[in-house]
């Protein structure tokens, strides 16, 4: 389960989060929506203890993850592509997590079976595509077999096939009683994966419910979500409309 | 905290040039030893390569970090930050202790020279290693970005100690306060200390040095760490 309430994140003169509060179900999986600079990335940080709030709350599963002296077994996280060395092979970054966090050594093995990377598990990180290394994030994701799941933007950089895989991962894990939460702005992807959905814009919340009932009569997220956004976009082509 | 090391040792030495610095670092002060052996074990252009190359690895364990986003996913796995800086702490420590013990140990056989080094002076050679690379450390963690802080950390243990110079009492102060004036006061790279006046700091003066340097940059390093954003 994750719980925001009433979140606050302020970078100097920049509100990035301004007053959010959600809930994310375990054996959902929920999407979280917004345009580019809404504060997804910002919410998932503070979430993870990366950031501090500067007000109100994010926890998962009831407490705030810094809380936690090792967090593997509790959460984890695929914030971006770029968070392994490139010097160290795939097999050894996943090591050298698990050891930290007194997993067993089969774990790093069990992982690369599922993301698909065992062959590759002894090259170095650098020679990796982004494909490649989204996977690997994931693979750091699952490492700990954590009850909450936080991906932002997982299938970016992946071949069809790869989309089509975490597709079936993140349904799987939901329905393993997990809590996923997926931010991604591909809205035609969420369609085909979330269960529910968070939209925000300028770092507060637009909607929230389950995927059907935001999509409306006319059956379409994308709609939805461009009317429910059409007022919090901050970055625009072609300009101001 | 045993399974913290154990997993900082592994990051450190799966990376090749963890290898190729530790053993370039030990061929050069062989080198330097061999070379300018007249009347020390230890030569100064040996040390200032130890000190740049184990305040750069220094940085380099959290530098490295920073510089590929595998910070965040350390920060996740480890919520408990401070003792992933100690953990790193521990293994460059004992990394660069084993190099000074063994480029020591080299230094004095390549010398040949008929007397043996002290144990102030001994101990002095063997140190400043893991005192630079944690130095280094500390830099890294509160200056982050990895061209800052190699060039901070040259020039604050390399540089600093040969521009403050002079007769200036705080000046000399200062100089006297820094590692390598320590270094060199211990290890006798002058001569005998009566021989050379105030030039020297004092034997004491250094030890602290070897001793608060570390301390210090690693105490604002947990502080800074434990509260910032990553």
């Amino acid at each position: 389960m994750i719980q925001v309430d009433e979140l606050v994140k302020r970078y100097r003169a920049t509100t990035a989060v301004a007053g959010l509060s959600f809930i994310a179900r375990p054996g959902r999986v929920t999407g979280f929506l917004g345009p580019n600079g809404a504060g997804k990335t910002t919410t998932l940080r503070v979430l993870l203890g990366l950031d501090a709030p500067t007000s109100g709350r994010a926890t998962i599963s009831g407490v705030s993850f810094r809380s936690h002296r090792r967090g593997l077994r509790h959460a984890g996280a695929l914030l971006d592509a770029q968070q392994a060395h490139p010097g160290r092979t795939a097999a050894v970054h996943l090591a050298a997590l698990a050891r930290s966090n007194g997993l067993p050594r089969g774990r790093v093995d069990e992982v690369l079976g599922e993301t698909g990377l065992t062959s590759v598990a002894g090259r170095r990180v650098g020679a990796f595509s982004l494909g490649m290394r989204q996977r690997l994030g994931v693979a750091t994701a699952l490492l700990g077999d954590p009850p909450v799941l936080i991906f932002d933007e997982p299938v970016n950089g992946m071949d069809p096939e790869g989309v089509r895989w975490a597709r079936s991962l993140f349904r799987r894990l939901a329905a393993e009683g997990r809590t996923v939460f997926l931010s991604s702005h591909l809205i035609g992807e969420m369609a085909e994966t979330a269960d529910e959905i968070v939209v925000i814009g300028q770092g507060r919340l637009l909607a929230a419910g389950p995927i059907q009932d935001l999509a409306g009569p006319s059956g379409s997220l994308e709609e939805a979500f461009f009317a429910l956004t059409a007022g919090s976009v901050d970055y625009r082509a072609g300009g101001a409309r | 905290m045993t399974a913290l090391i154990a997993s900082e040792w592994l990051k450190a030495r799966s990376l090749r040039s963890t290898w190729w610095t530790l053993g370039l670092t030990v061929v050069v002060v062989l080198a330097s030893a061999a070379i300018d052996s007249e009347d020390t074990f230890f030569p100064l252009a040996g040390c200032l390569v130890l000190i740049v190359a184990a305040t750069a690895s220094g940085a380099s364990a959290m530098a490295g970090e920073y510089s590929s986003g595998l910070i965040r996913a350390t920060a996740v796995a480890v919520p408990a930050r401070s003792a992933v800086l100690l953990a790193k702490a521990a293994v460059i420590t004992l990394m660069w202790t084993v190099v000074g013990v063994g480029a020591t140990a080299g230094s004095v056989a390549v010398a040949g020279q008929s007397r043996m080094p002290g144990m102030p002076e001994t101990v002095a050679a063997i140190l400043v290693g893991p005192v630079c690379a944690l130095v280094g450390l500390g830099i890294a963690v509160i200056l982050r970005h990895a061209g800052a802080v190699y060039v901070t950390g040259v020039l604050l243990l390399v540089a600093a100690p040969q521009l403050l110079t002079g007769d200036d009492p705080a000046v000399r102060a200062v100089h006297h306060a820094m590692i390598l004036p320590g270094w060199q006061r211990l290890t006798m790279a002058y001569g005998a200390p009566e021989a050379v006046g105030d030039l020297y700091t004092s034997a004491t003066t250094a030890w602290l040095a070897f001793l608060l340097w570390p301390l210090v940059f690693l105490a604002v390093a947990l502080a800074v760490h434990r509260r910032r954003d990553v």
